[in-house]
């Protein structure tokens, strides 16, 4: 009744439900809804890293009779023979394919002052020809002449 | 000459601000949720480092124990600076803690031969996972 009557009054807006409730100010919502985006913004990353799984001999568990392959890997990222009757051939993936085994082991000897670039890329590249028992050791020199290296026992396998 | 403004039209203006700010917090809204979503927080490892690219390699998982090594052969363990001598020494007490499992950021200028001292380490040390991480990049179609 009383709620009626004051609305008749020459200032309706003053009369309010009693207990209304406050509704949340949308400026400050916005102010710490622009602080989380900052934060978010600043610390997310959308970078996508990738492995290249390396056991080493100690854990390594396939052993194998036969001699593994050995191919000299120089700075330009070509891969050479080493213990076939073309040693020093550059060998292309139609080569690697016809001639080369994938399922033997496959030793591939960096020179020393190979990019780690190029090592990924020869053993991205081998992956992607099908070698699956793929193992980097030194040469013996870090030269870049093709003799025959001693070869070390291998340490790493892709 | 200006009216004073009662509160009845105080609380209409402020009502139309509120109003005019709604498109604008739908969109930040949206943003955050895409960055929440979307985006990953992690700890930067790779400051100064440029990780060399691969497009075959598989996704990575991060390891405990993470080594940089830079062109400059700069090592780092877990972001702490350690050199080559002390490198042993250090990945001996980290074992103690944790897994024999390693991260390897190697720069893409690194050559073989800093990289192959330190996978002797990593190998007399006892590590029996190396991760070599790298960058992944979508192969160009």
């Amino acid at each position: 009744m009383s709620t009626l009557v004051m609305s008749n009054l020459a200032v309706p807006c003053l009369i309010l439900p009693p207990k209304r409730k406050k509704s949340i100010s949308l400026t400050a919502l916005i102010d710490v809804v622009f602080i989380l985006l900052m934060f978010f913004m600043l610390t997310s990353s959308f970078t996508q890293f990738s492995a290249i799984d390396m056991q080493t001999a100690l854990a390594a568990s396939a052993t194998s009779e036969l001699k593994p392959q050995q191919l000299h890997l120089d700075i330009e990222g070509q891969l050479r023979s080493v213990d076939s009757a073309n040693t020093g051939a550059v060998l292309s993936d139609d080569m690697l394919q016809a001639a080369w085994d994938n399922q033997t082991a496959t030793v591939v000897l960096p020179a020393g002052n190979t990019p780690v670039q190029i090592i990924v890329d020869t053993l991205s590249r081998l992956q992607s020809l099908g070698f699956t028992r793929v193992t980097l050791a030194p040469l013996a020199t870090n030269t870049q002449a093709l003799t025959l290296p001693t070869l070390n026992t291998p340490k790493a396998a892709l | 000459m200006a009216r004073p403004m009662n509160l009845c039209q105080l609380s209409k203006r402020k009502a139309s601000t509120d109003d005019n700010l709604i498109p604008l917090i739908n969109i930040v809204f949206l943003l955050l949720i895409f960055f929440m979503i979307a985006g990953k927080i992690e700890v930067i490892h790779d400051a100064g480092l440029a990780l060399p690219i691969s497009a075959k390699a598989k996704p990575a998982s991060d390891q405990p124990i993470t080594l940089q090594l830079s062109k400059d052969k700069s090592i780092r363990v877990n972001n702490t600076l350690v050199s080559l001598e002390v490198l042993p020494s250090a990945l001996a007490d980290l074992l103690l803690q944790y897994p024999a499992k390693i991260a390897v950021r190697a720069d893409k200028q690194t050559t073989y031969q800093d990289l192959d001292q330190v996978l002797n380490i990593l190998r007399a040390a006892g590590f029996s996972t190396i991760n070599l991480f790298t960058l992944t990049v979508e192969p160009s179609a």
